[in-house]
């Protein structure tokens, strides 16, 4: 598939600025500018591949670790750091926090803090769009702890039998907080969990975004096609612990670097690019400039923001 | 001097009593070993439970007795159910009361009612420890208190110790009992310490507890809030308001004779629960009163529950749903104006 260098381009500063973004939450977890832990995608940069081949009215399902998704879909790193500040200007007007970023207008259909729970939410858009002929996929994100969920299986039979245009992600990243998916999972070819159901699977490697999008791609357009479901499983890694400030003890340092110096997503992605002549070091530098620049305006934006009213706890739990 | 251990060692070492003492005792849960699965012992033990609550555990017990599970509660609390049924005492850790949704089966329908349907021919001796309280900046799913769903259902005992010395013992008598219990930990209270004696003591399942005399009002708190209720009990001391506190420690079954000897003494009645208000623990006990004990009621009965809200992520809002001293101290006084 021929890309062209301004896609190829967008798909590198996405991922710098998922990096960017969540790189300064330790700190400022630590300096409790942020309120609570949170869950960082670093080293997870390569599966915001499979936002590309989405529209903006597609619909996206995401879990506890989602920034870097939900930037590619669009949404405004403002907003989504002024809801992990706990303030008035976030998404959610605070009351989610990072766990929970919700933006609709972008598809960005719920971020859910039940693991896998949005394996059976994500067949309510896709059977909506199926009936209403929409052409709108709808995308669920979860980890391989949380394919051992039930709630996955039944979401897939479901989304299989009925043919809809369903899109089931599964990142493994190897490690279900502190337990390895060596122990956890029954098979470590997680597509066999889709191909299960009927659901044509696939595992992509997610040190390689653009392996990642040409798969998603495919799946999308099937979808699209009415060629029913199908299943993902990205290859990946988490450099930093399950959330901030976790004991880590369950992994050894070696391996991390290992990770780090040999298939980093983003290191990859730029040598594939200066290869091209798409990209060269300056340019690499100015951008990761951009990307902090954004985020550093972001922080700011959040810190300078109010805090809700304590009478907005008690809005909106009715419409 | 009497020593002092925290909530949280305080469970560690009730449950490691039990499991010495009695070899069907078994443990399971999300990272309680942590490090599994990479066939590399020097990671073993690496968290201990997400709350650290186990560590060490797996030097003393080994791997046949404490088992990391993943992320699946309906199948290893379902497991532990019907292991159960044959002679096991299985202890396993419901990471947060929220994640109750994902396995609710276990807890609605099934180990609560199979001694009472089958006719005595079972018996489910499952103890499940989760964690409660918001106050922790984690949002919707992760600060739920809702120890009011297991505590409507018959057939489960529901305990929420306030102490350490509670805590230890209601544990022990937990896992010894032949019926599921359901023991809720407050997050806030881990770090807590108290009094706790070393060796091995039950607390009778049922029994509350008189946590300061008072002859004023009687103020029923449960959990997380039974510290608060001693703290505005001591400071109203000078302000000569007596306020007696009493903690039933046990929710189901409920020590309805403590509430009803307290409030006949005090003619008054507050109910702290950091439950949400509809078919709480609150209202139950009010409930008690109002049917049993009106006639001991001099002026007024008041509840204080957090908001009917989900609880919120942001600070200040979270400051605004939870139960403070403050809020106690005022819902006192309204009583007693």
């Amino acid at each position: 598939m021929k890309l062209s260098k301004e896609k190829l381009s967008d798909m590198l500063e996405k991922m710098l600025l998922a990096r960017a973004f969540d790189t300064p939450l330790d700190d400022l977890v630590f300096e409790s500018k942020i309120p609570a832990t949170v869950h960082q995608c670093i080293g997870q940069e390569g599966n915001i591949g499979t936002i590309f081949p989405l529209n903006k009215d597609d619909y996206i399902f995401t879990g506890h670790r989602s920034h870097g998704l939900l930037l590619a879909k669009g949404l405004d790193p403002k907003k989504m750091m002024a809801e992990i500040f706990g303030k008035s200007t976030g998404y959610n007007k605070g009351k989610g926090g990072s766990m929970h970023i919700t933006a609709p207008e972008y598809g960005a259909m719920g971020s859910n803090g039940i693991l896998g729970y949005v394996t059976v939410l994500v067949n309510g858009p896709s059977f909506y769009s199926k009936l209403k002929k929409l052409n709108r996929v709808s995308v669920a994100y979860f980890g391989e702890g949380a394919s051992n969920q039930g709630f996955v299986h039944e979401g897939m039979n479901l989304a299989a039998i009925w043919k809809l245009p369903t899109i089931f992600v599964l990142e493994n990243n190897h490690y279900a907080e502190a337990t390895a998916v060596e122990y956890a999972c029954s098979t470590q070819d997680l597509a066999l969990r889709g191909k299960a159901y009927g659901i044509p699977s696939y595992n992509v490697d997610g040190s390689d975004i653009l392996e990642v999008y040409t798969k998603m791609q495919e799946v999308v357009e099937n979808a699209r096609n009415n060629k029913g479901p199908s299943l993902l499983v990205i290859d990946c890694y988490r450099y930093k612990g399950h959330q901030i400030g976790e004991p880590g003890g369950y992994r050894t340092e070696e391996e991390i670097q290992n990770y780090r110096n040999t298939k980093d997503p983003i290191m990859k992605f730029k040598k594939y690019l200066i290869g091209l002549g798409y990209l060269t070091e300056d340019k690499y530098i100015e951008l990761e400039k951009k990307a902090k620049k954004i985020i550093d305006d972001a922080i700011k934006f959040a810190d300078e923001s109010p805090y809700p009213e304590p009478s907005e706890t008690y809005t909106e739990v009715y419409v | 001097m009497k020593r002092e251990i925290t909530y949280k060692e305080a469970i560690a070492e009730g449950l490691a009593i039990t499991m010495r003492t009695d070899e069907n005792v078994v443990i399971l849960g999300e990272d309680l070993v942590g490090g599994v699965g990479k066939g590399d012992d020097s990671l073993l033990d690496a968290w201990g439970g997400p709350f650290t609550v186990t560590k060490g555990f797996v030097k003393e017990f080994g791997l046949e007795r404490i088992f990391d599970t993943p992320i699946s509660e309906n199948a290893f609390i379902g497991a532990s159910i019907g292991a159960s049924m044959i002679g096991l005492r299985p202890v396993v850790e419901l990471m947060y009361g929220d994640f109750m949704g994902v396995c609710f089966d276990n807890f609605l329908n099934q180990a609560a009612k199979q001694r009472y349907m089958f006719g005595g021919a079972q018996k489910n001796p499952i103890t499940v420890r989760t964690t409660y309280g918001c106050g922790w900046r984690e949002g919707a799913h992760h600060s739920h208190v809702n120890y009011s769903l297991i505590t409507h259902i018959p057939g489960w005992y529901v305990v929420a110790p306030s102490t350490p010395y509670d805590m230890k013992g209601c544990l022990i008598s937990a896992i010894r009992n032949d019926n599921p219990v359901f023991v809720f930990e407050h997050r806030l209270l881990y770090d807590k310490k108290g009094v706790v004696p070393e060796g091995d003591y039950e607390l009778e399942i049922g029994k509350g507890d008189i946590k300061k005399e008072g002859k004023d009002i009687t103020v029923v708190a449960i959990g997380g809030t039974v510290n608060m209720a001693i703290n505005v009990a001591s400071k109203l001391e000078n302000e000569n308001i007596s306020v007696e506190v009493i903690d039933p420690i046990w929710l189901a079954p409920l020590d309805e004779e403590l509430i009803l000897k307290s409030v006949e003494k005090t003619g008054n009645l507050l109910v702290v629960d950091e439950d949400n208000p509809r078919c709480s623990v609150a209202t139950d006990i009010i409930t008690l009163v109002a049917e049993k004990g009106l006639d001991y009621i001099v002026s007024k009965i008041k509840r204080l529950n957090c908001p009917n809200t989900p609880v919120p992520f942001s600070p200040v809002l979270e400051d605004e749903y939870m139960i403070t001293e403050k809020k106690i101290e005022e819902a006192i006084k309204s009583v007693l104006k």
